[in-house]
């Protein structure tokens, strides 16, 4: 049969200790590390930015055309920035139901 | 013994395998282990028992290492995903490795530092796989915050990302920084861009994607025709860095150095960091370290003036891999490597012997007969396994083999002469990319017509 000199074995159990000491701090460590409740890291994710977005991306927006992309474009290139997104109600096809599906999907920086 | 390390690297396997399909608490394995290993120590001098408790213990080594490795914190991703419903999830983390674009998305894995739904947030850990329309330009190490839905990918068991975050707005991506990451990695997929560059710049699109499979061992821009095609013939081995590729770098280095008048036990000391710094830039996949820790073997009994083992080399290559990573034992690639280097290592001297290749005339037919019984080894075992995994039977392979696996060797060392000429001399690339284009044709025509003889392969 096959038989480990003693030198073997040595390296056997000085692997195997070691391998004991490192799974036991793992463990522990696993065991201890529980998900903590912390601060939302961002409330503007999944908002476009109505001062840079491009036509693609305000097409995204649920509610937005091509046609009423292009009128924000425009009103943006004429008036200058978004100040306030209330402005976005001057802009012809968007009215103030409209105005209140848009508004949680834009932000203005 | 003969072959100790190879017959612990079994038993260490035999532990994991037992321990995936068996339920048991570890706590229970822990102290059991302890106890042996103590006993162990006191009768290290009774040769029967301390044999029996050294193999014993190993076993226990592999299952408790699985049942570490299995056993996932309570920070984990997957577990904080359990208490939440399904739904949006907005997700913090590090991007983990080099993102890939493909038909207008962004596939990456993300090391998750937080994970939140609307209104609060929890620490977690763990890697998820993420997919993403995005026109921001990505890297290993940004920072992002995501939001998009995830669902459960039927990966191999061993893979670790058992998550798939799909993010379909751009909107829903935003990059906090660029500070993470592990300066070594950077630097690793540095280099991998760098020499994919210079590999790829005069190359058609066909024949780069499958010498940057060769030569580095990205198959991820490969076609899926040319996939298929290699699959069909049992030849796919050749697109995966391999002990062949490892071999190579380690005899030109070597030769290289030779020329210039370096001593054989500093040459030997030279080599070593090239081989681990090869191993890594080509993703340091289970083929490449297996071959990497069994040449670093060699070298070290060659320089040590001790006649190494391939048994040895084998298992000691196995149980790195598996103290690393013990999920690796149910993948695919882990055990056609093994299983292949195996099953040459094991039938090729008797089939030789039986066959008496060796002393066939002309030498040329001898040589052409040594390689039909080495493709036939390693075929043996492997076409059990492809036949498992892939419900593919290709009696075909050993006869493709020994066709392809020479012409993949002239891509080889012209890919590796390439990265070298564009590296010196530049403008003498032109030759190589030639070269290289037309061997690639003609491994694609001799596959093509290989699969279509009868009886090439069976699909179940």
């Amino acid at each position: 049969m096959f038989f480990l000199t003693e030198q073997e074995k040595r390296a056997v159990i000085f692997l195997i200790i070691i391998c004991l000491l490192s799974i036991g701090v793992d463990l522990f460590r696993k065991i201890n590390l529980l998900p903590q409740r912390i601060e939302m890291f961002t409330k503007n994710i999944g908002k476009f930015n109505l001062n840079q977005a491009g036509k693609d991306e305000l097409c995204e927006v649920p509610g937005i055309g091509e046609k009423l992309a292009e009128r924000i474009i425009s009103y943006r290139r004429e008036n200058g920035s978004f100040k306030d997104i209330e402005q976005l109600m001057n802009i012809k096809g968007i009215t103030r139901f409209r105005f209140d599906r848009l508004k949680d999907s834009l932000i203005i920086r | 013994m003969q072959h100790s390390l190879f017959w612990l690297a079994i038993l260490f396997g035999l532990g994991i395998t037992v321990a995936r399909f068996l339920s048991a608490s570890w706590v229970v394995v822990f102290v059991l282990l302890s106890c042996i290993v103590i006993i162990l120590t006191l009768v290290i001098k009774r040769a029967l028992i301390s044999n029996f408790l050294s193999f014993v213990s190993f076993f226990l080594l592999g299952a408790l290492i699985f049942m570490n490795y299995a056993y996932l914190p309570r920070r984990h991703i997957n577990n904080i995903i359990r208490e939440y419903k399904k739904g949006c999830f907005i997700i913090k983390g590090i991007i983990f490795d080099q993102p890939l674009e493909k038909r207008g998305r962004v596939y990456f894995l993300l090391d998750t530092l937080a994970t939140g739904r609307d209104n609060y947030a929890l620490t977690s850990c763990g890697l998820i796989r993420v997919c993403l329309r995005n026109k921001i330009r990505l890297q290993y190490g940004d920072e992002l915050v995501l939001k998009g839905r995830l669902r459960r990918a039927n990966f191999l068991y061993s893979r670790r990302p058992i998550f798939l975050f799909n993010v379909e707005k751009s909107s829903d991506c935003e990059k906090l920084g660029s500070h993470g990451g592990f300066w070594a990695k950077r630097f690793i997929i540095t280099s991998q861009g760098k020499i994919r560059e210079l590999l790829l710049r005069k190359m058609s699109p066909v024949a780069g994607a499958i010498l940057q499979a060769m030569v580095l061992g990205d198959r991820r821009g490969l076609p899926w025709h040319v996939n298929r095609l290699m699959m069909k013939s049992g030849t796919l081995h050749i697109l995966v860095v391999s002990g062949f590729h490892v071999g190579i770098v380690y005899f030109f280095l070597e030769l290289f150095l030779k020329i210039i008048g370096i001593k054989r036990r500093a040459r030997l000391l030279i080599v070593l960091p090239f081989l681990v710094f090869y191993c890594l830039v080509t993703g340091a996949s289970v083929p490449v370290v297996r071959a990497t820790v069994m040449c670093i073997f060699f070298i070290l009994g060659a320089f040590t003036n001790r006649e190494p083992d391939i048994y040895n080399s084998l298992g000691l290559a196995a149980l790195c891999i598996l103290l690393y990573n013990p999920g690796q034992l149910f993948d695919i690639g882990f055990q056609l490597s093994f299983s292949s280097v195996l099953a040459i290592v094991a039938f090729y001297p008797r089939l030789k012997k039986i066959f008496q290749s060796d002393k066939l005339k002309p030498r040329v037919l001898g040589c052409l007969a040594n390689s039909a019984l080495i493709s036939f080894s390693a075929w043996s075992v492997t076409s059990i396994l492809i036949f498992f995994y892939f419900k593919v039977f290709s009696p075909v392979t050993v006869i493709a083999n020994m066709i392809i696996v020479p012409l993949a060797s002239f891509i080889i060392l012209a890919g590796f002469g390439l990265l070298f000429v564009a590296f010196v001399l530049p403008f003498l690339t032109l030759p190589f990319v030639t070269a290289i284009e037309l061997i690639v044709l003609v491994l694609l025509k001799v596959n093509s017509l290989l699969i279509e003889l009868p009886g090439a392969y069976f699909l179940f």
